[in-house]
């Protein structure tokens, strides 16, 4: 049986805590060893590999982060750190290192052993991962998510390097891009999956009720709460909280989540006693959070909470690639409930390629959904799809407006956001307009109405 | 002429030092704590002694918490 125990070791120069987690550990089922030093925790990790290491960083010898650049020694473990103080640059610093996560002392046994259950099985995890990326070769499909161009593979990576660990993870991307198909993605593929799985959108509950909503109030806390009610902290416990729209938290609110993500307690509206909280909290965005930082309306300090592992979703239409696969994947789910199966024409899927998608996959879906219905035959033709020039016909909270080459009406699009600098609009379209005739600089200049020489200029600028 | 250091950094500073020193011995206590509620303790006087200390222990920890200076705000502006 010795043989088949986990093992961990505990890394602390504080030998009274590193004795004491040593035992909670040990109530875990692990076998336990302890070291004070840099030097003892190398002797040791030499001798026993360990499942998981328990690291503090601040440490006789030096900074525990040093053991994190010696892959031979800790390859096979998962690191997790300790910190005395909050410090969260270190953390995040080793996050992006490698560490699978970060607990601020005192660690609790309940944190203790979310992490240790976590640790025990990464095999099936792995496997699970691995069966998902043959799949994704297989059909086309990671997950929730379908496509197989570069830029989705490279969400798919970074997915599948976050799901197994408990930190926080920031989805950004453009109205309608997937979000929280990442979000549940990433939720089916943790240790989380058989707990709930709750999408939260900031941005449409009354300011109100928000608070109430998130973390639950008692009975008699305010006008009309004639019972105690369960937030969704407390309804997602072990599971996954998505919160969408996350910068348009309520700046109240944003104080108290932050205090729940700092010390893993929340307390219910008109209580003082604490609730402790195992959720992994994901949030998303379809706007720059930075800018919103920067206009005062978000939490610097929040936003490096939650910011701990981002991932940025492409636009549609920077993966024209996945177009066929997500037309056969909506024609297939939209048939399968109707009951008849329509294809799309390749002059439909050709329309489809050279529209702008300001709305992204949902207004994708949306466009085929009214194809369908509109279709009479078998197929889908281009008749009922958005001509090129068309502005976003479907749901889209990004204001968009759609700039066409005055050249050609009938050319491709590209999109840009509200906002955004005019510099920067300035120079999508002279090299979206420079892409499109094929780097023929005088055509391009033509097109845009400026001299050659200021297109030169323009170009060196970009250093193009 | 030398610019003197900021007070509130100089403040925000020492109070996350005091803050670490907490937390060690603060790790250890916890720790301890929930050892010994994982034990079988025989008798109710142990068993709410040791549920008194862990609360009060988790007060402390929560006014550590609060000390923590963050990024955009003094340590004087806590709410």
């Amino acid at each position: 049986m010795q043989d088949t125990m986990a093992h961990a070791l505990i890394v602390d120069d504080d030998v009274d805590g590193a004795r004491m987690m040593a035992r909670l550990v040990a109530n875990a089922g692990f076998s336990a060893a302890t070291a004070q030093t840099l030097g003892e925790a190398r002797r040791q990790l030499a001798m026993q590999p360990p499942d998981v290491l328990l690291l503090d960083l601040k440490l006789p010898d030096g900074n525990g982060m040093a053991l994190l650049d010696d892959q031979d020694l800790i390859g096979n473990s998962e690191v997790v750190l300790m910190t005395g103080h909050a410090s969260l640059e270190t953390s995040i610093q080793a996050l992006r290192y490698g560490a699978a996560d970060y607990l601020v002392k005192p660690v609790s046994a309940k944190q203790l052993q979310s992490i240790l259950s976590r640790v025990m099985k990464p095999s099936v995890l792995k496997a699970e991962v691995r069966s998902l990326h043959d799949e994704l070769l297989r059909t086309g499909r990671f997950g929730h998510l379908v496509g197989t161009s570069h830029v989705m593979e490279r969400v798919y990576e970074q997915i599948s390097r976050v799901a197994g660990t408990s930190v926080t993870v920031f989805v950004t991307g453009e109205s309608g891009t997937g979000k929280e198909l990442v979000a549940r993605t990433v939720h089916d593929l943790s240790r989380r999956r058989a707990r709930p799985f709750l999408a939260v959108n900031c941005g449409a509950i009354s300011p109100n009720l928000i608070e109430s909503e998130i973390f639950g109030h008692e009975k008699g806390s305010f006008t009309g709460a004639e019972r105690q009610h369960q937030g969704f902290f407390e309804r997602a416990h072990g599971g996954t909280l998505f919160l969408d729209e996350i910068t348009e938290m309520p700046p109240a609110l944003q104080v108290k989540l932050l205090r729940v993500l700092e010390t893993g307690t929340f307390m219910r509206v008109g209580s003082t006693t604490p609730i402790e909280t195992d959720v992994r909290v994901i949030a998303a965005s379809n706007r720059d959070p930075e800018q919103a930082v920067a206009q005062g309306r978000f939490r610097e300090d929040l936003l490096y909470r939650l910011n701990v592992f981002p991932i940025e979703l492409p636009p549609l239409r920077d993966r024209v690639e996945d177009l066929p696969l997500l037309v056969k994947h909506f024609l297939h789910d939209i048939g399968t409930r109707e009951g008849v199966v329509r294809h799309a024409t390749p002059a439909a899927l050709e329309r489809l390629r050279r529209h702008a998608w300001p709305g992204n996959v949902r207004e994708l879906r949306n466009v085929l959904q009214r194809a369908y219905v509109m279709a009479t035959g078998a197929e889908i033709t281009d008749e009922w799809l958005p001509k090129a020039t068309e502005a976003a016909p479907a749901a889209t909270a990004i204001p968009t407006a759609a700039a066409v080459p005055h050249a050609e009406a009938d050319g491709p699009v590209i999109a840009v956001a509200i906002g955004t600098p005019l510099a920067q609009i300035e120079r999508q379209v002279i090299l979206a307009t420079l892409e499109h005739y094929r780097n023929h600089k005088e055509r391009t200049a033509a097109a845009l109405g400026v001299s050659l020489k200021t297109l030169y200029n323009r170009l060196k600028e970009y250093g193009l | 002429v030398p610019s003197l250091p900021d007070p509130h950094d100089a403040i925000a500073t020492e109070l996350a030092r005091i803050g670490h020193e907490l937390r060690n011995p603060l790790n250890g206590l916890c720790a301890a704590l929930d050892v010994l509620a994982a034990c079988s303790l025989q008798d109710a006087g142990s068993r709410e002694a040791v549920e008194v200390a862990r609360r009060q222990a988790q007060r402390l920890v929560q006014r550590v918490d609060d000390l923590l200076p963050r990024s955009g705000r003094r340590p004087s502006e806590s709410p």
